[in-house]
């Protein structure tokens, strides 16, 4: 059974080798001759004026949290489309109403310029 | 099979340590990739694919999403041990420890792992995987929980979106 998850294992070490490689082959082959402004954080070329970790609007943390809110939906709806033709109408009419209940979160959402960015 | 099994249960134990011993919360926050990903595995090992792939995509892809937001919204560099961490920590042993002896009785009861229920490994096969088996029951045994659910989501979402609104209003 474990072995059905061999290509998936071969995937994930072919994919950390790749990175490990890229990285530990540049570290070897390039000249190493380190100066100031050549290793000073830069972005396109352009002068930074803020340090990366500046404060974020709380715009993203609610984007994030409608994200996870969906993604829960709609990992609910997996396991009753794949017994679809077990479940039948019932099944039909309860995520129906599953997915009503949820789309009240949505308008509201949407009434509340949650979703606008101004 | 059981070695695939304690590699797992290192790892998840090591970077579960890793996420509340680091003093840089993006750090702590990929170890608990790492923790969920191999606790994923895990429920692979127990043929449960259905949980393990939620597992990644909820907790590892929008749960850790959310957090990262949140450290990047509250502007942290390095966590200093707060003083009301040191009142919490009794409540918080005791609430540990509670849920410890839980675990103990449920590993007790299940028989050390021989689960003699209705849905054991055969059944779970014959239905169609652990998917299939598991839409079977929540669709029809508990329909209102499922039902409830959803008002869950809704209350989440309103509490969210309100929260938002009145932060804003205060800038």
């Amino acid at each position: 059974m474990v072995l059905e998850y061999l290509p998936v294992l071969i995937l994930m070490v072919f994919a950390l080798g790749f990175a490990v490689v890229t990285i530990v082959m540049s570290d070897m082959l390039r000249p190493n001759k380190p100066e100031k402004v050549k290793s000073s954080t830069y972005e396109c070329g352009a002068p930074l004026f803020t340090d990366a970790r500046g404060m974020v609007s709380i715009r993203f943390f609610i984007i994030s949290m409608l994200f996870l809110l969906f993604d829960i939906e709609a990992a609910f709806l997996y396991p009753w489309a794949i017994n679809y033709n077990v479940l039948g109408l019932f099944g039909f009419v309860e995520i129906v109403i599953f997915i009503i209940i949820l789309l009240v979160g949505y308008f509201y959402a949407w009434r509340k310029d949650a979703l606008e960015w101004e | 099979m059981t070695f695939v099994f304690y590699l797992l249960g290192f790892v998840a134990i090591v970077s579960s340590i890793c996420v509340v011993s680091f003093k840089n919360p993006i750090h702590s926050a990929l170890g608990l990739v790492a923790a969920l990903f191999s606790t994923a595995g895990i429920y692979i090992l127990l043929n449960a694919e259905f949980i393990a792939v939620l597992e990644v995509i909820i907790y590892a892809g929008a749960i850790m999403v959310l957090f990262l937001f949140v450290l990047m919204c509250l502007n942290i560099r390095e966590l200093k041990m707060m003083p009301q961490f040191n009142i919490l920590r009794p409540i918080a042993i005791v609430v540990g420890a509670f849920l410890l002896v839980y675990i103990v009785i449920i590993i007790i009861q299940s028989n050390f792992g021989n689960f003699t229920g209705v849905y054991n490994e055969a059944k779970i096969i014959e239905l169609g995987g652990n998917a299939k088996a598991l839409g079977q029951v929540l669709y029809s045994r508990f329909l209102l929980p499922f039902e409830i659910i959803s008002i869950l989501l809704l209350v989440a979402m309103i509490g969210a979106i309100t929260l938002m609104k009145e932060g804003l209003r205060g800038k």
